[in-house]
């Protein structure tokens, strides 16, 4: 699978993590692994430790996601890029939108 | 001779060999009561003649007979039933242990010494049914096994060697301990025209040993043809067999990958023997190339870079792999074959030309008719211009075998180098040409540090080609969650209908002292765009789309439109 997700057991967290690419290609599987879950106040962590490579769809489905988390009172933190994916967040000034754990 | 009649419900027969009419009588109507039809012989002679029509099930045989006595005649019937089991019940007169062990050894099954007690011989004869019993399905069982193995072998000859490829070139010779080979040798050409060998051993042999070679196979023919680097590959061969094999189960293995233009080979040694680069005129072994790293299957992750000799000038050379079934086949005598042999083999006067004819003929020699405990391996890898795909004159264009409406090209001069590759139609929708420019830059240039930024820009001046140029999707459709899965769920099903229509990306590499620059232009069949207009309007863009191509203006010093918006250029610079 290369997108994988779980929910931390306080069910406060959803940990979204995506391997290799995170790309066009991903968007279903990428939308799957969080529009289940509602609940109010979840936070969705976005694992980028695995990712090797991002396209500007993938940086409209992490936008897709944080309307999603506003619609549900939610947070979206974006965690662990490697330098190479933290220069296409910064490029497209995402470092102002999103929470960035590095 | 008599012929006794037979016994109505008879299912068996049984053969008695006795000299003496009284002792047959008595034997014959017990035999009878158990439910056996009875022939009867007066000596041994007679036995094997008997035998030899009514094939009996069980034989009773006294040692001691006139012409032939039983001890010869058991050792005759023994070895005319080969693989059939016939149960030989011995009753002498004799007491001596020599005799009893000579029964024995001529092949008989147990001995009753007279007199003889009724109720032991029919205890001797129905522990002998038994055993004819528990026979008779263990030859069901390995019938059923080796007609099995059969068909797995088909399967896995046609999964695992048939798309082999150059093997009119390279010299091999794999011999297998049982069915199966655990010993797999894989060749492939990369789009580029490199060759690549596997040569592995997985531990053990037999069928069990043969399971890893498939994944093995499909994953090492899938990423060759699509042009990933042999780092990549073995690394993907290496993280695919610790998922599936059980620990302590792995693949040792000899990597090669020869560049098309011979310019080079990079030798991988994951735990094999030396490989050997030899010159095929003096016969001298130039370079051993010993175990750098683990077999494959153990360490999950490991990274293969920096994992490998780099043969440099080696045209006309030779490079020689072997399994260690080789360095340990054993003759008569238990010796080893050992390394040294093989360098002996190598260096030998003999008027074989080939190297591997040479090692071939000692081993065959060497071994005579011993049977080997392990798969034995050998292979020599001549470093001819007919290895490669193309021919000199042709360099680096070449046509991808699996995919004839693609098209490549590439050439090289004075330190930059420029290549294209061209899709048409239908696959367009079914393949991905980005890993494959990717990779071709990094074999040519490295850029592993620019790797993730030249993905990005690749990729986007791409899917616009695409998706705008061919498919005519709107971006403004991305708007809110539900037009984004709108606009993918409209892309993949035009994409599904595109039957003409082309995308030609051009990738121009030019190094200088401190850095480089890489042009990529990308032209497509489409309509274009006003891109004037579009430039102007840029900044009023919704953050849903037009993203992609502010991006590539990030990452890149330059992108410009031209024709009719068809045709995009952007310039990424790089600093060492």
């Amino acid at each position: 699978m290369a997108i994988t997700s779980q929910k931390s057991d306080d069910g406060k967290n959803l940990v979204i993590n995506v391997h290799d690419r995170f790309d066009f290609s991903k968007h279903k599987e990428f939308r799957d692994a969080y529009s289940a879950e509602k609940a109010a106040g979840i936070t969705y962590v976005v694992d980028l430790s695995q990712t090797e490579y991002m396209d500007s769809a993938a940086l409209g489905m992490l936008l897709v996601l944080k309307e999603f988390a506003d619609e549900h009172n939610g947070n979206v933190v974006l965690q662990h890029p490697s330098d190479n994916i933290m220069k296409i967040l910064n490029v497209a000034n995402f470092d102002a939108l999103f929470r960035i754990n590095s | 001779m008599e012929q006794t009649p037979k016994h109505p419900h008879a299912k068996h027969t049984a053969l008695i060999a006795d000299d003496d009419a009284a002792s047959r009588q008595i034997l014959l109507s017990l035999l009878n009561k158990l439910g056996y039809r009875v022939i009867e012989a007066e000596n041994g002679s007679q036995a094997v003649q008997l035998y030899q029509v009514d094939h009996p099930d069980i034989v009773i045989m006294d040692q001691k007979m006139p012409v032939m006595d039983g001890i010869e005649a058991t050792k005759h019937i023994k070895s005319l039933a080969g693989d059939v089991f016939v149960p030989v019940l011995f009753i002498t007169a004799a007491s001596d242990e020599t005799t009893l062990s000579q029964c024995i050894e001529a092949g008989g099954d147990d001995f009753i010494s007279k007199p003889y007690s009724h109720t032991v011989l029919r205890s001797k004869v129905h522990a002998m049914e038994r055993i004819l019993e528990l026979h008779s399905q263990l030859r069901e069982v390995n019938n059923h096994l080796v007609t099995e193995q059969e068909i797995a072998r088909k399967v896995f000859s046609q999964a695992v060697v048939a798309n082999n490829v150059a093997l009119d070139i390279l010299r091999a010779k794999i011999l297998s301990a049982t069915h199966f080979s655990g010993d797999v040798l894989l060749t492939a050409y990369s789009p580029a025209g490199d060759l690549h060998i596997l040569l592995g051993d997985f531990t053990g042999h037999g069928l069990s040993a043969a399971l890893g070679a498939m994944p093995t196979a499909e994953v090492f023919r899938t990423m060759a043809a699509k042009g990933f680097v042999c780092e990549q590959i073995i690394e993907a061969v290496n993280n695919k067999l610790c998922t599936l094999l059980p620990t302590g189960m792995f693949l040792a293995a000899h990597y090669l990958c020869v560049s098309h233009d011979l310019g080079y080979v990079k030798v991988f040694n994951c735990g094999m023997p030396d490989a050997l680069l030899i010159d095929p005129e003096t016969r001298n072994i130039n370079q051993r190339i010993g175990a750098r790293s683990v077999p494959l299957g153990i360490v999950k992750e490991q990274k293969y870079n920096h994992m490998h000799e780099r043969l440099v000038d080696v045209r006309g050379c030779s490079i020689i792999l072997v399994s260690d079934g080789l360095i340990e086949a054993r003759n008569r005598g238990n010796e080893l074959f050992g390394s040294l042999r093989l360098d002996e083999c190598i260096h030998s006067d003999s008027t074989e030309v080939s190297a591997f004819n040479r090692i071939d003929k000692a081993l065959i020699e060497f071994c005579g008719d011993v049977t080997q405990a392990d798969d034995i391996s050998l292979v020599e890898v001549p470093l001819v211009p007919e290895l490669s795909l193309v021919d000199d004159s042709d360099v680096g264009s070449f046509k991808p075998q699996t995919n004839a409406s693609a098209e490549y090209s590439n050439s090289v001069s004075g330190g930059s180098c420029e290549f294209s590759l061209a899709l048409r139609g239908e696959t367009i929708a079914n393949s991905d040409p980005v890993p494959i420019l990717i990779n071709q830059i990094q074999e040519l240039q490295g850029l592993e540090l620019h790797r993730a930024a030249l993905f990005t820009v690749i990729t986007e001046l791409y899917v616009n080609a695409v998706d705008h140029g061919l498919l005519k999707l709107d971006s403004s459709l991305k708007t809110g969650p539900e037009g984004f899965a709108k606009y993918f769920e409209l892309r993949s099903k035009r994409l599904a209908d595109v039957c003409s229509g082309f995308v030609e990306i051009s990738i121009k590499i030019q190094p200088h002292h401190h850095g480089g620059k890489l042009a990529v232009k990308v032209e497509d069949s489409g309509d274009g765009f006003d891109y004037i207009a579009f430039k102007k309007e840029q900044n009023k863009h919704d953050l849903h789309s037009g993203r992609g191509i502010k991006l590539v203006q990030e990452l890149c010093e330059e992108l410009n439109y031209t024709h009719r918006g068809n045709c995009v250029e952007a310039v990424y610079l790089w600093k060492d």
